[in-house]
């Protein structure tokens, strides 16, 4: 298998990365993803000329969608996150804000005993805007709310439903633990419903927001240490579901892409991952899901986040919500929402997030659908601020059928 | 995963064959490794260009001076027309029309200045070049040379001038590409600023030719508008790629497969298949970190040749089809591979896999080696798509033997 670097040799220069980049259509910072991957690749590989990659790299928000249509097999965005960690390490590392909102464990664990007012003080204007001044994070993104219960203080006082048939270790990640333990909390009722005993093994962050920052060497600390604590659930049982798309795509193949983790202990546990729609597809595909669900009379709009398709699993959400009646679901025509995890919460890049994000927000304001479904947490909560609509998992419509059913 | 049909390839037999199959209601997976044809060709529909090195006049009567083995004679001429006719009434529908007919083939003016023989093209590219003909080019824009295009044109007896028609103020203050230039112009405002300058460099001219970027996201519609706001026909040239009228089929094609509920899947090739005997009862995809499989009833594979990644040639002179491991038309040795001329004639873009009528793959003795699994486009043996300029004529004719064929028993 090739490094992801080594892919750049096999660009022809076609500019079909270039035409699927939803960055380069909204700004000028970012000349798009050929010039600054396969291309500029040619001048940062081999020779060390001591210089540093382009800064307009930074403007790269790794959405994937290049990767996705090159038809020659070039990993055009991984090339560019490699580069951006060049240039963040030529930096001296990342800046304070970075440095913060790419620890999600670590925000939670300081605001937790707080919550209440940390929500408040957060959603208050003079704040955001004092926030934005000294930290760069923009007054307009979406801010999660700090859950005062976590999801493993509410699964602790869960009980194992009876009789059943399988058993699946749960990765739930910052955002069920920190922020959305509801959507924990249905992962674990809908796995249920199935005949699932969901365990939780002992868990910390990913290191996505740390990769996608820049910051490798914390990123590898991160990834090594969450290897060695899922590596035992690779084995037995055997199947380690992730509600968050973007940090199961990180244990599936950024470990190896990007970090240069490919021993045998990493290659176990991304082996193990499904994402937990693409694990209940393949419940489906066997004929052993329960497929009673009770009507939902509603009109859905489904918008499959870049970092599903990086997963290569096509969009087992739509599957799944086909088959709750009564829902009828429009699919997004969108390529991204914009905000591509803490991409769009930046103070230099919350408009370009937005322009990005206008084509979902047009659809939505056209068909005015009742809600909206998104896999990932971060765009969830970015497309919940800009249309004002409620924002749902997949699993979290599920588990509503299932309880009505 | 399942699925009825799993279609592998997204150049224009993947897509024809995914759309049709999923009109006539069979439950349709498209995997493709990335964008195929579409984003390289000059958004025509090649039906056959040259034979034997000549060019051709009338496709259909070219169609017997073919050499045995050549796609059309295994499908015939009444695929071909299904093929032309559906496409017609697909993109007509969609907003992009196309011009031409299968009895004569005609000339698309090149940012080289060339008149390639095609069947046919989107209408913005298919007003003649008679009379006064200004070609221009947009200032700034680096990949058209109206003096270029106009030297080459005289010299085919066109009366053609160069000229350039200034951008307005735009969002962009670097270069940019074609199909930044195409946003832009898919906004109304925009064209409204356009307009005046491009009708100084045209004036005086019958018709303008410019490079093709007349609008990427809203079908004809921009360049309708603009030529009316100019007062002058406008022929768009063909372009380098990325190809701004392929964009354009490709975007209808896409909302035509979602419409129809198809589910595709870019990014991840096909690897591999699972075999029951004589027939595919699974295709394996690469997942983010582990192979999949899709089951599936019948297995399309519009793969391409060697350049569209559905062969591999190896270093020992063998070749091997990607997915299947299909036999391949081989050459033994390495050095048969490749002509003289870049874009001349290279034994190996006539690589390809030998099929019986039905489209299935053959083995040396002619018998049918899998049950269910047919090829389109160009994966398949005995032509060469681009020097014989059969690439789309081929991919919508094999495309339209495969929908008659897969729709005519139901699922089983």
């Amino acid at each position: 298998m090739l490094h992801v670097e080594q892919t750049a040799d096999h660009c022809i220069k076609c500019n079909v990365c270039n035409t699927v980049c939803p960055v380069s259509a909204v700004t000028d910072l970012f000349p798009g993803p050929k010039y600054e991957g396969p291309q500029g690749q040619r001048f940062r590989a081999g020779i060390d000329t001591g210089d540093s990659p382009d800064k307009s790299l930074d403007y790269c928000s790794a959405c994937g969608l290049c990767t996705q249509a090159c038809p020659e097999g070039v990993m055009v965005a991984e090339i560019n996150q490699i580069a951006r960690s060049r240039l963040v390490g030529d930096r001296g590392g990342l800046r304070l804000r970075d440095q913060i909102i790419s620890r999600p464990s670590l925000m939670g664990l300081m605001a937790r005993p707080v919550a209440p007012v940390a929500n408040a003080v957060m959603a208050a204007k003079p704040v955001r805007v004092l926030v934005e001044k000294a930290m760069g994070v923009h007054r307009g993104a979406a801010m999660p709310k700090f859950s005062a219960m976590t999801l493993r203080s509410w699964a602790r006082s869960h009980r194992d439903p009876a009789g059943t048939t399988r058993t699946v270790a749960y990765f739930h990640g910052c955002a069920a633990q920190e922020f959305e333990p509801e959507v924990g909390a249905a992962v674990v009722r809908v796995l249920e419903r199935n005949g699932a005993r969901v365990t939780f093994p002992k868990q910390g962050c990913c290191g996505l927001p740390l990769v996608s920052n820049g910051d490798f060497d914390a990123g590898r600390s991160y990834a090594t240490r969450l290897v060695r604590a899922l590596r035992g659930s690779a084995d037995d049982p055997g199947v380690i579901v992730a509600s968050s798309t973007s940090c199961g795509m990180t244990l599936k193949a950024k470990y190896r892409e990007l970090l240069g983790l490919d021993d045998a202990d990493t290659r176990a546990v991304s082996q193990a991952v499904y994402d937990i729609c693409e694990y209940l597809v393949g419940l489906d595909d066997d004929g052993s899901l329960n497929r009673s669900f009770a009507p939902i009379r509603a009109r859905a709009l489904y918008h499959p986040p870049c970092q599903l398709m990086a997963h290569g699993v096509g969009l087992p959400a739509l599957d799944l919500l086909a088959l709750v009646p009564g829902l009828e679901v429009e699919r997004s025509r969108a390529g991204c929402c914009g905000t591509a995890g803490t991409y769009g919460v930046k103070v230099e890049k919350y408009q370009i997030a937005m322009d990005v994000g206008q084509t979902l927000f047009d659809q939505v304001a056209a068909s005015r659908p009742d809600f909206i479904v998104c896999d990932s947490e971060t765009c969830r909560w970015h497309i919940a601020k800009s249309t004002g609509l409620p924002v749902y998992h997949p699993v979290q419509v599920l588990d509503r059928a299932y309880a009505t059913a | 995963m399942r699925a009825d049909v799993v279609v592998v390839g997204a150049g224009p037999a993947g897509l024809a064959t995914a759309t049709r199959l999923a009109e006539a209601g069979r439950q349709v997976l498209l995997l493709a490794r990335g964008n195929g044809f579409t984003h390289w060709g000059a958004g025509s529909v090649d039906v056959l260009g040259r034979v034997g090195g000549e060019p051709v006049e009338r496709p259909l009567e070219a169609l017997d001076r073919l050499p045995e083995g050549h796609p059309y004679h295994l499908i015939g001429q009444a695929a071909v027309r299904d093929g032309l006719d559906w496409f017609s009434r697909f993109t007509a529908a969609a907003g992009l029309a196309h011009r031409g007919d299968l009895e004569r083939n005609r000339g698309q003016v090149t940012a080289l200045g060339t008149l390639r023989p095609t069947c046919l093209v989107q209408e913005p590219a298919a007003g003649e070049l008679s009379g006064r003909v200004a070609v221009v080019n947009f200032a700034g824009f680096r990949d058209f040379s109206s003096a270029l295009c106009a030297q080459r044109l005289r010299r085919a007896g066109i009366d053609a001038t160069p000229a350039s028609a200034p951008l307005p103020a735009w969002d962009h203050d670097r270069y940019f590409t074609g199909v930044e230039l195409a946003r832009a112009i898919d906004d109304a405002g925009f064209r409204r600023r356009l307009a005046p300058g491009l009708a100084r460099a045209a004036a005086g001219a019958d018709v303008a030719v410019v490079p093709a970027v007349l609008g990427v996201g809203r079908g004809h519609e921009p360049w309708a508008d603009l030529q009316s706001l100019v007062g002058t026909p406008l022929v768009e040239a063909a372009i380098a790629p990325p190809s701004i009228p392929g964009l354009r089929l490709f975007a209808a094609y896409r909302a035509r497969l979602e419409q129809l509920g198809v589910r595709w899947q870019f990014g991840f090739p096909a690897v591999g298949v699972e075999r029951d005997g004589d027939r595919v009862t699974a295709v394996r995809s690469e997942g983010a970190s582990r192979v999949l499989a899709t089951r599936c009833q019948e297995l399309v594979l519009a793969t391409g040749g060697v350049a569209g990644n559905g062969i591999e040639a190896n270093r020992d002179g063998t070749l091997t089809e990607r997915v299947a491991g299909l036999p391949v038309d081989g050459f033994g040795d390495r050095l048969g591979f490749l002509g003289t001329r870049f874009l001349g004639d290279q034994p190996l873009a006539a690589a390809g896999v030998r099929v019986d009528g039905e489209l299935r793959p053959m083995d040396a003795s002619g018998a049918p080696l899998l049950a269910n699994v047919r090829c389109v486009g160009g994966l398949l043996a005995g032509h060469d798509p681009t020097v014989e300029g059969s690439r789309e004529g081929v991919a919508l004719a094999t495309a339209a033997r495969v929908a008659a064929l897969l729709t005519a028993t139901p699922a089983r």
